[in-house]
């Protein structure tokens, strides 16, 4: 009698960037969990999904390279299949897929269902917050919105990125308490653009009432933010900070 | 760079954010070799640098991106002189950052600790983010810590970028 073994797969995930698609590839694991998929962060696995950076030059040659190291993984058969996403196929994808034909997909920013989908996974819409966390368990990225309305001269993210998308405070809380039961006890805010939160939700810049909202949130010593860009900066996050212990005196200003 | 801000108006905002909040740590991260960049110019981003003495600093070498509206200008800067001013501004904040350490030792700080790492435990200040910002080394011979918890540190050695501490009772 002949038996059969069936290989089961392994994804391995890859993060390439900042902070951002750390937290995208972290999304993309929770979702990945919740279907039942085996999934690792950057350790060995016969599925293989790169999460790009498109950025400034180095960083997309990072990218390239990993992608190229890969494919040559995939030549010899140590791994069976090769997805590309984040900034730099969204960025280029008509040029990788011509360049470097052998991935199996490539997939831009807001595909996620589609990437789901070719990995064997639904998209659960009701996972919020659900994230498979990649970093040490005391601290945790939090996204508070996606894209950029600024118009920098220099910088590519909006093109990638698309326009500023705040994710609404009720979600934010909820995604930071279960952060918390898990043990994460440094919340680190981040987006492309901190000082536009709610402009687009709230028709106001609304980062303080955010951080009002989870400072409640037990279990969480430090909130952090980052990428709080100078130009129409709400002056009330300073009260906030002054007034709860829990915000960290320290703002990073791009 | 159609960033909506001038130099004065940064400088303001920082002085304001340094008056209403004096404890803060602030990161900035700078851009040199933006196209028709001179030396002129760059002086004056020396001098701005120095003025400001920012606690965190990074510093970019620009990138000629297409599609973006820089990329319509002359990416006239040389390599090699977006990499020696840049060089240049991280000679400028080690400068800084080793005279803002000096002055914590004796302080205490509550500091999380995210690692361990050869003799050392390595942990964070509030006023420290992950990967980017300094650490806080703690002889690992000395003391037993707990990876995510938080301790109570005392400084007792500075570098440009790191810390070394004790842990206090």
């Amino acid at each position: 009698m002949r038996t059969k073994t069936i290989k089961k797969n392994r994804i391995n995930v890859v993060t390439l960037g900042c902070s951002k698609n750390v937290y995208d590839s972290e999304v993309l694991m929770g979702q990945l969990k919740a279907s039942g998929k085996d999934v690792v962060h950057e350790q060995e696995g016969n599925v293989v999904v790169i999460n790009t950076c498109g950025f400034i030059n180095n960083a997309k040659e990072e990218s390239v390279n990993t992608i190229l190291h890969y494919m040559q993984k995939k030549e010899a058969g140590d791994v069976d299949k090769v997805f590309v996403t984040g900034c730099l196929s969204e960025r280029y994808k008509p040029d990788l897929e011509k360049e470097i034909p052998n991935v199996d997909q490539y997939f831009g920013t807001t595909e996620l269902p589609s990437l789901l989908k070719a990995l064997g996974a639904d998209y659960k819409h009701e996972l919020i917050g659900e994230r498979l966390t990649t970093t040490p368990k005391n601290y945790a990225y939090l996204k508070i919105a996606e894209g950029c309305d600024r118009p920098c001269s220099f910088c590519a993210i909006p093109l990638m990125r698309g326009k500023h998308k705040s994710t609404p405070i009720e979600d934010l809380v909820t995604e930071a308490e279960k952060l918390a039961v898990n043990g994460v006890k440094e919340l680190i805010l981040i987006a492309q653009d901190l000082t536009y939160y709610g402009l687009d939700l709230y028709k106001k810049r609304n980062l303080a009432e955010l951080l009002e909202q989870l400072v409640k949130v037990e279990g969480i010593d430090w909130i952090r933010l980052h990428y709080a860009f100078p130009t129409g900066f709400p002056m009330d996050v300073l009260d906030v900070m002054n007034r709860e212990p829990k915000i960290c005196n320290y703002l990073d200003i791009p | 760079m159609r960033r909506g801000t001038t130099k004065e108006k940064t400088t303001k905002l920082l002085k304001e954010f340094r008056a209403k909040v004096p404890e803060m740590t602030i990161r900035t991260t700078l851009i040199v070799g933006y196209p028709g960049e001179t030396e002129e110019d760059f002086q004056t981003l020396k001098d701005w640098v120095k003025e400001m003495r920012f606690e965190r600093l990074g510093c970019f070498t620009y990138s000629h991106e297409e599609n973006t509206h820089a990329y319509n200008l002359e990416d006239d800067v040389p390599e090699e002189v977006k990499m020696k001013r840049a060089n240049e501004i991280m000679e400028i904040q080690s400068q800084i950052s080793w005279e803002l350490n000096e002055a914590k030792i004796g302080q205490e700080f509550k500091v999380v600790i995210d690692r361990k790492e050869g003799n050392y435990f390595v942990g964070r200040t509030e006023f420290d983010s992950p990967d980017v910002d300094n650490e806080v080394l703690i002889d690992a011979s000395k003391t037993y810590l707990k990876t995510g918890e938080f301790t109570k540190v005392k400084v007792i050695e500075a570098e440009d970028f790191d810390l070394y501490g004790l842990v206090v009772d």
